[in-house]
C-alpha cells in the first residue's frame, strides 16, 4: 500500500474512522439511555434526489455530526502524523530533529502531502491548499453573479443562494487566512537569516489542522447548507440547517491554526534573528507578520467561542443568544436568558480585527516590493513599520461599528465612530509612504511590481469608501448595502489577493528557480486591474441604488441590471485572469528559463543564497551589517556570510524542540 | 607572496585581499608611503593563515571578488576591534570606485560615524572620486557628508519643477474628481433624514475626490517621470524618509478625522432627534413579512405602510420572539435599523416627498429574504386621512368578529369546535376558550391568550389539551389570510 505512505491519505482513513467512532459514541449513548437513535423525530430524509437526500438525512442526528466532525478532526491529526513526535515524547521516546524528507525513500513532492517540518515545504502546503479555496470560493462567486447578472434571474433557488453566498464568504477568509500563514511561514524564517521557525512541530501541527477544516466547512455546503451569511448571526444560525454546525467547527479549526501559527511566528521573529539585525533592520514584511500575529494570537479565540456557543445553544439547549422563546426544533420548549446582540459584539471582536490580520500581510508585500523595483529605500521606514503596529492596536477598539444599527446601546455609537475614523491615520502613513518610496526612484515594471502598483490604487477604493462607512449617519443609510460589498471587496483585493499575487511572483523564482513567464504574468495584471476596478465602482454604486446585501435577486425599478451586467462580466475576467496566472505559475514555468538567484537585484538575505534554496537556507550566518533598504547608496551592505566553522557560537538559528 | 613585517606605531597598516595578483600589485604602489603592507593574500584562508594576532588599520579587498565580500571573515578573526575598517575597491575599465565599509557585526550607524570622525590618513578625504587608474589618489567613499545631505530629505531643487507640476495636476484632477463623484445621479430622496445624510455624504465625496487625486495623480506621475528608461541601470535617489513630512501626513489627517467625527456626532443627533408630535408607527417583522400598528390611530395589522407627508414618525421596531433578526429599510429614507427578537428599537423617519417606495428587510434573514418587502406610501393630508377610516372600518373588532363567526362556520371550524359550550366535541368548545387555563398532556399549562390561539391554529399538534387527539390540520397557515386569523381570535373573544 504505497499511497499509505502519503500523510494526506492517512489522515483522510484517520478522519473518517475517527467520524463514524465520534457519530457512534453519541449514537449508542442515547440508545443506552433509551432515547431514540434519532435526535429530531419529525425531520425524515428526503429521497427525491441524492442532493435533498444529503441535505436532509443527517439532520435528524445532529449532535452525532457534531460530535463525528469533532473526531473528524482528531482522527485526522493523529493519521496525518501531526501529532506523532508530540504521542512518543509522551512517553519519554526521543525524536531527533532533521530535515528532509521524514520517511527515507519518498520522492521529494511527497513531502507535500506529509507531515514536514521545513517552513519552506509548510509554506509552500499553505499557499497550494489557499489557492484550492480561492478557487472553491472564486467558483462559488461565479455562479450567484450569474444570477444578480439581470434583475429577478431565479435559476438559484433562495436557499441554494444563501447557502452560496456564506459559503463564499467564509471559504475566502479561510483562504486568505491560509495564504496569510503561506507568506508569513515562507518569508519570515528567511527574511530575517533563520534556517526554520521557532516550533517546526507545532507549525506543521497548525498547517495541517487547516486541512479538516476546510473539509468540514466545505461538507457543509452538502448537508443542508446554511443560510447565514459568513457572520453567522443568532437566532438564524440557531434555527439554520444542520450544515452550520460544520460551517461552526470548520472556522473553529481554522482559527486554532490561526492561533497556533502566530504565536510562532512572534517567537520566531523576537528570539532567531540573525546576529545584528535589531527590530528596525527588519524586513517590513515581518514587522506586518509580527502585527498581525499579534492579532491572531489575541483575537481569534473570540470567533471560535462565539461559534461554539451557538453551536452548544443548538445541540444543548443553552440558550446564550436566545432572548427567550420556543427553540427551533420542538415548539413546547422554552429557552432564553441571552441576548442576541452579545454574539454580535463577540464575534465581531475577532471578526473586525481579522480583516487586518487579512490586509496588514499583503500592506507589508507592497512595502517590501516598492523599494526594491523603485531602487530606493522605503520612505520612512520606522513610520512604515510603526503604522502596522498602531492599525493592529486601533483596530481593536473599532469592532461595534459593524453594529451602529444591530440595536446595541446608542450612546456606543459616537466612541465607536471616533475610534473607527482613526484607523484612517495610520494607513494613511502608509499610503503617503508608499508615495515618497516611488518618488524620484527608477521604477521597473516588472509583474510583482505591477500587482503591488495595482493593490494601492485598489486599496485606495477600500480606504476611501471607509469613512462614509464609518460616520454613523451616512452607516445608516450604505451599511447591510452593496457599498458595503463594494467597501469590503476592495479592501481584500487591495489587501491581500493583489499583493498575495505580487508575492507569488516575485518569490516563485527563490522558490523555484525558474522564471515566470513574464507576457502573461502583464496579460493577467492588465486583464485583472481595470476588471476589478469597473467590478468595485459597480458594486458601489449600485449599493447606493438601492441594491441590498445578501439578496437572491432585485427588482426591474430599481434600474440597477446594467451596472450589474458589467459587475458580472468584470468578475469573470478577474477569474480569467487568476486561470492565466495559475498556467503560468504552476503549468508553463516547469520548462521556464532557470532564473538566477537574485533575478530582482534584491537586498533581501534570502535573494543572496542559490534559487531554489537548499534545505537549510543559510548554512553560514548571515550577519546584518546595514540597512535593508538602502537602495542608492554605493558601498552599503545589508548582510554579509560568516562560514559556519568558525562560528558555533553564533549558531545558526536551528532549534529541534517545541 | 607573503611579506609580512612589523608595523610601526606611526604609519598605517595595511592587508590587501584579492584573488588578482595585478589588483594587489596595483594598490601596493598606490598606498606607497602612505601605509605600511603588513600582507597581501588572496584569499581570506591566507589571512587566517598570517596568524596576525593584532589587527590591521585597514583591509582593502577586491569589491569585485563575491566570494570574498560573502566569507568575509574579520569580524571573526578580530572580533575585539571595533574600529577596524575595510576598503572595497572596484576596478572597471580605466575607473576605480573605493567604498569603505565599517566592518563589526552589529554595528550601526553611529559607530561607523565615530570611526569615520578619528584622525586617520584617509578617512579626512570627503568628497566623492572617481579617478582613472593611471592617476590613482586613495580616496574613501564620504558617507557621512550624503547621509547629512539624507536626513534633509529629497533634493529639492532637483524636484521643484517635479512638485509644481504635480501640485497642479493634483488640483485639476481633484476639482474633476468632486464633481464628477457629486454628479452621479442620487437615488430619489424622500424624509428630512435623508437631507442630512446626503449632505454628509456629499461631504465625504468631496475628502474622496481630492484624496483620490493626491494619491493617483501622485502615484501615475512618479509612475511615468521616475520610470527606468532603456538601457538604466542604477538606483533611485537615495533619501530614507523625512520626518517633518511624516508628521504632516500624520497630523492632518488626525485633525481631519477628529473633525469628521465632531461632524458625525452632529449629523447623529440630527438623524435621530425626537420631533414634537410624532405620531407612532409599532412595526413587527416576522419571517418573512410586516405588519404596521398605529395605537394612536388605532389601527392594526396594517400590512401597508402608508405614512402622512410631513409627519415625524417614531418607528418602534420589534421581531417576533422566536423569529429572526430583521431590518427596517426604506432606501428613500436613507435610514435603517435592525429589529432583534428581545431587544426593542427605534428608527425616526419624517417622509418629506408624496410616493409609493418599498420596505426591504435588509439583514439577511432565511429564504425568504429577498421578498420580505413591503409597500410603503406616502400620502397627503386627505389621502392618509381617507385610509385610516377606511382601515378603522374594516378592523373594528365588532366587525372582525362578525367576519370570525362567517368563518367558523364557512372554514369547517364547527365540523369539531361548538360554540354551545359542550365538552364532548373533537375538538375543545369555543364558548369561554378565550382567557381560559389549558392543561395540556404533557403537564404543563397555559393561559388561552391572543398567541397561544394563533399558535394552536397554525401550529394545532405542537400542545394538545387534556382530553383530545392531535387530529388537526396542520395547513391553516395555507388557508387563512391574517385578516381571516385576527377574525377568528376576535370572534373567540367574544364567546365568553
Amino acid at each position: 500500500m504505497r499511497v499509505l505512505k502519503l500523510g494526506l491519505v492517512r489522515g483522510l482513513l484517520g478522519g473518517i474512522m475517527g467520524w463514524l467512532f465520534g457519530f457512534a459514541l453519541v449514537i449508542g449513548a442515547r440508545l443506552a439511555l433509551g432515547l431514540p437513535a434519532k435526535w429530531n423525530p419529525n425531520l425524515v430524509a428526503d429521497t427525491s434526489t441524492v442532493w435533498r437526500f444529503l441535505a436532509t438525512a443527517f439532520a435528524p442526528y445532529e449532535p452525532a455530526m457534531v460530535v463525528g466532525a469533532i473526531f473528524f478532526a482528531i482522527g485526522f491529526m493523529i493519521g496525518v502524523g501531526a501529532v506523532t513526535d508530540w504521542l512518543k515524547w509522551a512517553r519519554g521516546i526521543e525524536t531527533p530533529f532533521h530535515h528532509g524528507a521524514r520517511i527515507p525513500g519518498t520522492p521529494e513532492w511527497a513531502r507535500y502531502f506529509n507531515v514536514d517540518y521545513s517552513h519552506k515545504v509548510i509554506g509552500v502546503q499553505y499557499g497550494i491548499t489557499g489557492i484550492l479555496l480561492l478557487g472553491v470560493g472564486g467558483t462559488l462567486a461565479m455562479i450567484f453573479r450569474l444570477q444578480l447578472a439581470q434583475p429577478e434571474l431565479n435559476f438559484v433557488q433562495p436557499d441554494a443562494f444563501n447557502t452560496m453566498i456564506s459559503a463564499h464568504g467564509m471559504i475566502m477568509i479561510g483562504a486568505i487566512l491560509l495564504g496569510v500563514g503561506a507568506m508569513s511561514n515562507y518569508l519570515v524564517p528567511l527574511m530575517i537569516g533563520a534556517n526554520d521557525m521557532a516550533f517546526p512541530r507545532l507549525n506543521a501541527f497548525a498547517f495541517w489542522i487547516n486541512v479538516p477544516g476546510a473539509l468540514l466547512l466545505s461538507s457543509a455546503m452538502f448537508i443542508g447548507g446554511w443560510n447565514t451569511g459568513w457572520t453567522g448571526y443568532p437566532p438564524l444560525s440557531s434555527q439554520a440547517p444542520l450544515g452550520v454546525q460544520y460551517f461552526f467547527l470548520g472556522v473553529f479549526f481554522i482559527g486554532l491554526s490561526s492561533i497556533l501559527g502566530s504565536l510562532n511566528v512572534i517567537v520566531t521573529t523576537i528570539t532567531m534573528r540573525s546576529p545584528g539585525m535589531s527590530l528596525f533592520r527588519m524586513p517590513i514584511f515581518v514587522w506586518a507578520a509580527f502585527a498581525t500575529s499579534i492579532i491572531q494570537l489575541t483575537a481569534t479565540q473570540l470567533i471560535g467561542l462565539s461559534f461554539l456557543m451557538v453551536l452548544m445553544q443548538r445541540i444543548m439547549g443553552m440558550g446564550f443568544f436566545d432572548p427567550g422563546g420556543p427553540v427551533w426544533y420542538e415548539v413546547d420548549k422554552w429557552v432564553g436568558g441571552g441576548n442576541p446582540i452579545l454574539f454580535q459584539h463577540l464575534f465581531w471582536f475577532y471578526s473586525h480585527p481579522a480583516v487586518y490580520v487579512f490586509i496588514l500581510p499583503g500592506l507589508g508585500i507592497i512595502s517590501e516590493l516598492l523599494p526594491v523595483f523603485s531602487r530606493k529605500p522605503l520612505f520612512g521606514y520606522k513610520w512604515v513599520a510603526m503604522s502596522s503596529m498602531a492599525i493592529a492596536l486601533v483596530g481593536f477598539l473599532v469592532w461595534a461599528h459593524h453594529m451602529f444599527v444591530s440595536g446595541m446601546s446608542n450612546f456606543l455609537r459616537v466612541p465607536f465612530m471616533m475610534s473607527t475614523l482613526l484607523v484612517a491615520v495610520p494607513t494613511g502613513v502608509k499610503f503617503f509612504s508608499w508615495l515618497g518610496t516611488l518618488w524620484g526612484g527608477r521604477i521597473e515594471y516588472k509583474t510583482p511590481m505591477l500587482f503591488a502598483l495595482g493593490a494601492i490604487s485598489v486599496f485606495l477604493i477600500g480606504g476611501l469608501t471607509g469613512p462614509p462607512l464609518g460616520t454613523v449617519a451616512t452607516d445608516m443609510n450604505l451599511t447591510d448595502t452593496y457599498f458595503v460589498v463594494g467597501h469590503f471587496h476592495a479592501t481584500m483585493f487591495g489587501g491581500f489577493v493583489f499583493p498575495f499575487f505580487a508575492a507569488l511572483y516575485y518569490w516563485f523564482p527563490k522558490a523555484t528557480g525558474r522564471m515566470y513567464n513574464e507576457r502573461l504574468g502583464q496579460l493577467h495584471f492588465w486583464l485583472m486591474t481595470p476588471a476589478f476596478w469597473v467590478m468595485s465602482l459597480g458594486q458601489i454604486f449600485v449599493g447606493t441604488h438601492g441594491m441590498r446585501r445578501r439578496i437572491a435577486s432585485y427588482e426591474f425599478e430599481l434600474g440597477i441590471g446594467d451596472a450589474q451586467m458589467m459587475v458580472t462580466i468584470a468578475g469573470f475576467v478577474i477569474f480569467t485572469s487568476v486561470l492565466i496566472m495559475l498556467a503560468n505559475l504552476f503549468v508553463l514555468s516547469w520548462r521556464a528559463q532557470r532564473a538566477g538567484a537574485n533575478p530582482w537585484r534584491s537586498r533581501g538575505l534570502e535573494w543572496q543564497v542559490p534559487s531554489p534554496m537548499p534545505e537549510m537556507t543559510y548554512a553560514t550566518t548571515p550577519i546584518v551589517v546595514g540597512e535593508p533598504y538602502d537602495y542608492g547608496k554605493p558601498g552599503s551592505t545589508y548582510v554579509q556570510f560568516a562560514p559556519a566553522p568558525l562560528a558555533p557560537a553564533l549558531g545558526a538559528g536551528v532549534t529541534g524542540g517545541d | 607572496m607573503t611579506n609580512a613585517s612589523t608595523p610601526s606605531g606611526a604609519q598605517q597598516t595595511a592587508l590587501i585581499v584579492s584573488a588578482h595578483p595585478l589588483f594587489r600589485e596595483g594598490i601596493a604602489r598606490l598606498l606607497g608611503d602612505q601605509a605600511q603592507v603588513i600582507g597581501s593574500v588572496a584569499s581570506w584562508q591566507e589571512v587566517q593563515g598570517l596568524g596576525l594576532v593584532q589587527a590591521p588599520d585597514v583591509i582593502i579587498v577586491d569589491h569585485d571578488s563575491s566570494d570574498l565580500q560573502e566569507k568575509d571573515l574579520t569580524p571573526l578573526l578580530w572580533p575585539d576591534a571595533d574600529d577596524l575598517r575595510v576598503i572595497y575597491v572596484t576596478l572597471s575599465g580605466d575607473k576605480m570606485t573605493v567604498h569603505e565599509r565599517h566592518q563589526v557585526a552589529g554595528a550601526g550607524e553611529a559607530d561607523l560615524l565615530r570611526a569615520l570622525k578619528g584622525e586617520r590618513p584617509g578617512a579626512s578625504a570627503r568628497s566623492t572620486q572617481e579617478t582613472t587608474a593611471s592617476q590613482p589618489i586613495y580616496t574613501v567613499q564620504p558617507s557621512q557628508g550624503r547621509m547629512e545631505r539624507m536626513d534633509k530629505g529629497t533634493d529639492k531643487p532637483k524636484y521643484t519643477r517635479h512638485f509644481i507640476v504635480v501640485s497642479a495636476l493634483v488640483a485639476v484632477v481633484a476639482i474633476i474628481s468632486v464633481i464628477g463623484l457629486l454628479a452621479v445621479p442620487k437615488f430619489p430622496q424622500a424624509s428630512t433624514q435623508a437631507l442630512v445624510v446626503d449632505w454628509l455624504m456629499d461631504l465625504h465625496l468631496g475628502v474622496i475626490g481630492i484624496l483620490f487625486a493626491l494619491v493617483m495623480v501622485f502615484m501615475l506621475y512618479s509612475l511615468f517621470v521616475f520610470r527606468r528608461k532603456p538601457g538604466e541601470e542604477g538606483d533611485g535617489d537615495h533619501f530614507e524618509g523625512n520626518t517633518k513630512l511624516e508628521i504632516t501626513w500624520t497630523v492632518v489627517p488626525l485633525i481631519t478625522v477628529l473633525i469628521f467625527g465632531v461632524i458625525g456626532a452632529v449629523t447623529l443627533a440630527e438623524v435621530t432627534a425626537a420631533q414634537d408630535d410624532e405620531m407612532t408607527v409599532n412595526v413587527t417583522a416576522f419571517s418573512f413579512g410586516w405588519q404596521f400598528d398605529y395605537p394612536e390611530l388605532g389601527i392594526e395589522k396594517a400590512t401597508t405602510l402608508n405614512l402622512p407627508v410631513n409627519q415625524p414618525v417614531l418607528f418602534k421596531l420589534r421581531s417576533l420572539d422566536q423569529d429572526v433578526i430583521h431590518n427596517f429599510y426604506v432606501a428613500e429614507f436613507r435610514v435603517k435599523q435592525d429589529l432583534v427578537p428581545g431587544v426593542p428599537t427605534q428608527l425616526r423617519v419624517t417622509p418629506n416627498v408624496e410616493g409609493a417606495y418599498r420596505l426591504r428587510c435588509n439583514e439577511l434573514c432565511g429564504t425568504g429574504h429577498t421578498n420580505m418587502l413591503a409597500p410603503v406610501n406616502v400620502l397627503n393630508e386627505t389621502d392618509f386621512t381617507a385610509w385610516v377610516a377606511e382601515q378603522k372600518a374594516a378592523v373594528s373588532p365588532e366587525a372582525l368578529a362578525e367576519l370570525g363567526a362567517g368563518l367558523h362556520a364557512s372554514q369547517g371550524c364547527i365540523a369539531c369546535h361548538n360554540v354551545s359550550g359542550d365538552p364532548g366535541g373533537v375538538g375543545p368548545t369555543w364558548k369561554g376558550l378565550f382567557g381560559s387555563t389549558r392543561e395540556f398532556t404533557d403537564g404543563t399549562s397555559q393561559v388561552a391568550d391572543e398567541e397561544y390561539l394563533r399558535n394552536s391554529i397554525l401550529n394545532p399538534t405542537s400542545e394538545i389539551v387534556t382530553g383530545y387527539a392531535p387530529v388537526m390540520p396542520a395547513n391553516y397557515a395555507d388557508v387563512l389570510s391574517e385578516q381571516q386569523l385576527d377574525a377568528i381570535i376576535e370572534y373567540l373573544k367574544t364567546l365568553e
